[in-house]
């Protein structure tokens, strides 16, 4: 009877441990697809290309080792510094731009205005059109010969440069496309924001005595920092990688003018062949967005310790 | 009478529902007046459009004698303390008490003087330089109390401040809003659910139901000549007895008989005729287990320590005795009980308000 019970006890014990094995595995499971998925799409290729970058090859197989030479190479032949360069106006613009602008849209639509529900999807629209169309769009609106822009500027007397020809005109033509389609992401985070910012705490301020504009710096803006400010990252890391808006509408040109580093890796790798030359480009953009990831993360966790 | 608050024909219309319906209120200077009634009554939608959180749809409202309908919420020169407390939660608690007297630009040195002085009375001071995250929700509560007071506004508005904390600390902060008000006495308007709130901070009570005002009062009025049958099943726990029967003369005066056929006396100068449907409301307190009355068996017994309640059962009628100490009562037990007629409350049963306050 002794020994029944003893074995029946292992065997409850047993029962458990396979239990509680189970359920501390799950989790592990459950994710173990999309961890597959996401290692072979993302960590397998980010991998090669770092391996790629220290290795002189035209195709996606390894040729000679070089050390930094690609690094070099990226940097130090043609102008390197200058697609660096390219990259932080072409960004910073996207970004001082397109993140006021979707605040202040998301500040409109947040209003119970008219047809708002309208103006919401049409709003977004610019998000869910793909970067090439929104590219081939706003190349053909700013087409010196043909283009709506040039065209109604020209009907008050204004001529519009060349975003073809002038250097200044062709980044600023590639930032404003940038902006149309980067401001609806930022625009649809800030309204989500300011969807869960609660009445009364405005009606707090108004009752305080802060007018409208005090109201919006010294409660709203606080209170969607952190969504706006990881409005702002995205966009900067979005704009950092984007490609398809500049190839299309000035393919870097002219004379380099709007080339960023997104755009040489792209004619490093895919026009010149120089895949291990296109893969240090890619890493170095790939080790600069992680810098300013982790930053980000940093400020978020301060602001939530403080 | 001066009035620091008039509300006159007052209605509030969403799209095309009412839900306030034509209130007329006066609030002395230094009242605390409490807006007490169920969830929906309006109670809150009130305290908002004297705050001008909410537009008037018709009538006035006056605060110190101005008409405010079309002054904004930062000029009618008011203070709301919300449920939620709708603290800054990016602001220090000095940032928090400081923000209503930037936004009216106080200079540096009145600032630090105002918010020192309201720190002090409301035990903030070691609370300045943290996060409203940091605190419990005691401590918020005050925060929010001291930024209403910081500004010395004419008119306290609070909206269920108590709501969301426990028992313990929401009667401890009854009594510390209590004293606070005996303090500074300013007027201040309170809207509460809760009928005990209303009862033990109130000078006077507004009884809301469905948008109108039901009763004003002393707390003591609304408890001892209830308006209405609404009035005295909401204000009291536990709540009114009601026995409900017609009047029926015989020898010894008025009384009201049940369905059943039992026989509780009504006074003397009742404003009733005989066969008229009554409602007969008694308060548990005031029927007293006797050796003469209405028979009651005892269904239940709560010994509350100080005292017991009992719950029988006088014929079909429900009841609850509460005789004030600890008898020696035990379920199924048969007792009389007795009262003092001129502690019932007569009710008409079709317009449910009390005959005497009709009369």
């Amino acid at each position: 009877m002794a020994i029944s019970g003893a074995r029946e006890l292992d065997d409850l014990m047993q029962l458990d441990r396979s239990r509680r094995w189970r359920s501390a595995a799950f989790p592990y499971l459950a994710f173990a697809p999309a961890l597959i998925l996401i290692a072979c799409v993302s960590f397998i290729p980010i991998g090669y290309a770092i391996v790629q970058s220290f290795f002189r090859s035209s195709t996606l197989q390894l040729g000679r080792f070089v050390g930094l030479r690609n690094y070099n190479d990226f940097f130090f032949t043609g102008d390197g510094f200058g697609s660096f360069e390219n990259s932080l106006i072409f960004v910073a613009g996207t970004v001082v731009l397109a993140v006021p602008f979707g605040i202040a849209l998301a500040l409109v639509l947040n209003k119970p205005i008219l047809f708002r529900g309208f103006f919401r999807v049409v709003l977004i629209l610019p998000w869910l059109v793909s970067n090439l169309v929104g590219a081939l769009l706003w190349a053909w609106i700013g087409n010196p010969q043909y283009g709506l822009v040039p065209y109604l500027l020209g009907k008050i007397g204004v001529t519009m440069p060349n975003i073809i020809t002038d250097p200044t005109a062709a980044m600023a033509s590639v930032i404003v496309a940038s902006v149309w389609a980067s401001t609806p992401l930022v625009m649809v985070f800030v309204l989500a924001a300011l969807q869960s910012i609660p009445t009364d705490l405005i009606e707090a301020a108004r009752m305080d005595g802060a007018s409208p504009w005090r109201r919006l710096w010294r409660v709203t803006l606080p209170m969607i920092r952190n969504t706006t400010l990881m409005a702002l990252v995205l966009t900067s890391l979005h704009a950092f990688k984007s490609v398809e808006i500049i190839l299309v509408m000035t393919s870097g040109g002219p004379n380099g003018a709007t080339e960023t580093m997104a755009t040489k890796i792209f004619h490093e790798a895919f026009t010149l062949i120089r895949i291990g030359v296109g893969s240090a480009g890619a890493v170095t953009i790939f080790v600069l967005n992680l810098l300013f990831t982790m930053a980000f993360v940093r400020v978020l966790k301060s602001e939530h310790g403080a | 009478m001066t009035v620091a608050v008039s509300l006159r024909h007052v209605r509030k219309k969403f799209g095309t529902v009412e839900v306030i319906h034509d209130v007329d209120l006066d609030i002395a200077p230094g009242e605390f007046v409490v807006l007490v009634g169920p969830s929906g009554c309006g109670k809150s939608t009130l305290l908002r459009m004297i705050a001008g959180l909410e537009d008037v749809s018709v009538g006035e409202i006056r605060i110190d004698g101005s008409l405010v309908n079309d002054i904004d919420p930062a000029d009618r020169d008011i203070a709301m303390v919300f449920q939620s407390y709708a603290l800054y939660p990016h602001m220090t608690v000095r940032e928090n008490l400081a923000f209503g007297l930037n936004a009216r630009g106080f200079n540096a040195a009145t600032k630090t003087k105002k918010i020192n002085e309201v720190a002090a009375v409301l035990g903030l001071e070691s609370l300045l330089a943290r996060y409203p995250r940091n605190l419990s929700g005691g401590q918020q509560q005050r925060v929010a109390m001291g930024r209403a007071m910081v500004r010395n506004p004419r008119v306290f508005l609070f909206d269920e401040p108590l709501s969301n904390l426990d028992a313990k600390l929401r009667a401890q902060m009854r009594v510390e809003v209590k004293a606070l008000h005996r303090r500074l006495r300013t007027t201040a308007i309170y809207v509460t659910h809760d009928q005990i709130e209303a009862m033990t901070m109130a000078d006077r009570i507004v009884l809301m139901r469905a948008g109108h005002i039901e009763q004003i009062g002393t707390p003591l009025e609304l408890y001892d000549r209830p308006a209405s049958v609404f009035v005295a099943q909401f204000i009291g726990s536990p709540t009114m007895n009601m026995l409900q029967g017609r009047a029926k003369l015989n020898n010894a005066g008025y009384v009201l008989e049940t369905e059943d056929g039992l026989h509780f006396p009504l006074r003397e100068n009742a404003q009733v005729h005989d066969g008229q449907p009554i409602i007969l409301g008694l308060r548990p307190e005031h029927l007293k287990p006797s050796d003469r009355g209405v028979s009651c068996i005892v269904e239940i017994v709560e010994p509350l320590g100080r005292e017991i309640l009992l719950y029988g059962r006088c014929g079909a009628a429900s009841v609850c005795v509460a005789p004030g100490s600890r008898l020696a009562i035990e379920p199924g037990m048969t007792i009389d009980l007795d009262y003092d007629v001129a502690n019932a409350c007569i009710f008409d049963v079709e317009t449910e308000r009390n005959v005497r306050n009709g009369d």
